[in-house]
């Protein structure tokens, strides 16, 4: 596995790969540049979720790139 | 250079050369060889991720299926079933070709590399991976054993002992006193005692009004107290009254004929009683020497190899992981680390920090629940938490409402992470 993928694994804790939504919004679906801005915004500030909070302060710049890029590689259809 | 050095650098070579002739099997085509012991969450996430790294991965677990102890206190309170936290073993044969053998495992010969099941046949591994879980110590609390166990329930494995737990609430009559002993650290899942206090609160609200929940603590301070505090009084005024080890001199004696919890200086007739006895790590990482003086398994912190017995890694609530609480998330985040560490050191690949993680979701009411999260680094040979982060108290009612249906969806998500 690839270092997208691998840090992928650390969405799978909480996001269906099915898309399914659960209580938990799905990630199954969403184009590079909104999950790399989506991470951005959860880095800056806790308020929305801590645990994406969380997260996203634990990702480096080009680690937030990486798994952006491989969740978007991934996509099921282009809306 | 002492002894001491010299056997470890001796260690280390081996483990080299053993990971070169790995690495050479695995660019001839033959895939090396992983055993993971134990089909907890630690284990089964372990089997799933070596499996998607192209290991050829055999996991062993006596049980056809798993029932999850994280949310089997609502199983308790009658808002979840039991099979609703069972899961089995199929999808991480048919959709990621991991052996999965229903057995036990009676040996483990680190020198030869090779496990030995209870039908007789021996497995060889490259690298074994133990997911071992916890054992309760029995003795430390006279009166409380293996067979005590089966009439005053420790529920802390779930399965036939939740569906015990549950039944003796259910028969208990309404004004008798639910007596919990909580155990002292470290233990599995620090919230989840006074989490358990929560809910049979909820359902002793509805069924058993006049009744009472009392807990015995082995601490004289708990994980998020001042969270559960304030929900006990908001949800449950005057039904639950907690006691620190300093005020009761610590439970002393169990009676299981009378139901009688006997402190230093007080005794208490339980209705129905759970207790929750001191841990270590589980039997087979005490018999296979990964398991340290203290009961619990010391690990390198970024590829979760035993630091006492090399070749064999150890992942899970036998861990002790410096910061890392024993946690199911814990648990499937050392799991990851642990496939990810195998990857780099015997097929080869580039190498990445480990990433770990903690969060939990806490249930104090159906449409109450709060979480936290956690982010460690390894440092000075263990795991720090270098960021925390808790949900406090007076949060809205519609916040606490939101974090009860993504604990739902958490649930849901993170079962198919672990079993596929």
């Amino acid at each position: 596995m690839d270092q997208g993928a691998r840090l992928a694994a650390l969405c799978a804790t909480c996001h269906d790969p099915g898309g399914q939504q659960h209580g938990i919004p799905s990630i199954a679906n969403l184009k590079e540049n909104e999950i790399v801005e989506a991470l951005t915004e959860y880095r800056r500030d806790e308020s929305s979720s801590i645990v994406m909070h969380a997260i996203g302060i634990s990702l480096s710049d080009e680690e937030l790139a990486s798994v952006a890029r491989y969740l978007a590689s991934r996509r099921r259809h282009i809306p | 250079m002492s002894r001491h050095t010299r056997r470890e650098f001796g260690a280390g070579a081996l483990a080299s050369l053993i990971a070169l002739a790995a690495q050479r099997r695995a660019r001839a085509g033959l895939k090396p060889a992983i055993v993971v012991v134990g089909g907890g969450v630690g284990g089964a996430t372990a089997a799933r991720y070596l499996a998607m790294e192209g290991f050829d991965v055999t996991l062993v677990e006596p049980k056809r299926r798993y029932v999850t102890c994280y949310f089997s206190s609502l199983y308790l309170a009658g808002l979840r079933s039991l099979d609703s936290l069972s899961h089995g073993y199929a999808a991480l044969s048919s959709n990621h070709g991991v052996k999965v053998l229903h057995n036990t495992v009676t040996g483990i010969d680190p020198v030869s590399k090779s496990v030995t099941l209870d039908d007789g046949a021996s497995l060889r591994y490259d690298r074994l991976v133990l997911s071992p879980g916890i054992a309760f110590k029995y003795g430390e609390i006279e009166g409380y054993d293996e067979a005590a166990a089966q009439i005053m329930p420790h529920a802390w494995n779930a399965g036939p002992q939740s569906e015990l737990l549950r039944r003796q609430i259910e028969a208990m009559a309404d004004g008798s006193l639910f007596v919990m002993v909580a155990p002292p650290d470290p233990f599995r899942c620090p919230p989840a005692p006074y989490e358990r206090a929560c809910l049979v609160a909820y359902y002793l609200k509805q069924f058993k009004p006049r009744s009472k929940i009392l807990i015995l603590d082995a601490k004289d301070a708990f994980k998020s107290q001042e969270l559960f505090e304030d929900a006990w009084a908001r949800h449950y005024p005057g039904m639950i009254e907690w006691l620190p080890a300093q005020f009761t001199g610590g439970v002393k004696a169990i009676d299981v004929k009378t139901r009688t919890v006997r402190t230093e200086n007080d005794s208490f007739v339980a209705g129905a009683a759970n207790i929750i006895p001191a841990q270590t790590a589980g039997q087979i990482a005490l018999t296979s020497g990964v398991a340290g003086p203290s009961g619990w398994c010391p690990i390198d912190p970024e590829t979760f190899e035993s630091k006492l017995v090399p070749g064999i890694h150890v992942v899970g609530d036998a861990v002790i992981g410096g910061d890392m609480p024993k946690s199911a998330f814990s648990a499937n985040s050392q799991a990851k680390a642990c496939a990810f560490a195998i990857a780099e050191a015997l097929l080869g690949g580039s190498r990445f920090r480990p990433h770990l993680f903690n969060s939990c979701y806490t249930w104090l009411a159906p449409n109450d629940a709060f979480t936290n999260a956690l982010v460690f680094a390894p440092k000075d040979g263990t795991l720090k938490a270098t960021h925390s982060f808790v949900d406090k108290v007076g949060e809205s009612a519609e916040k606490r409402r939101q974090t009860a249906r993504e604990a739902v969806g958490w649930y849901a998500a993170f079962a198919h992470d672990v079993f596929g």
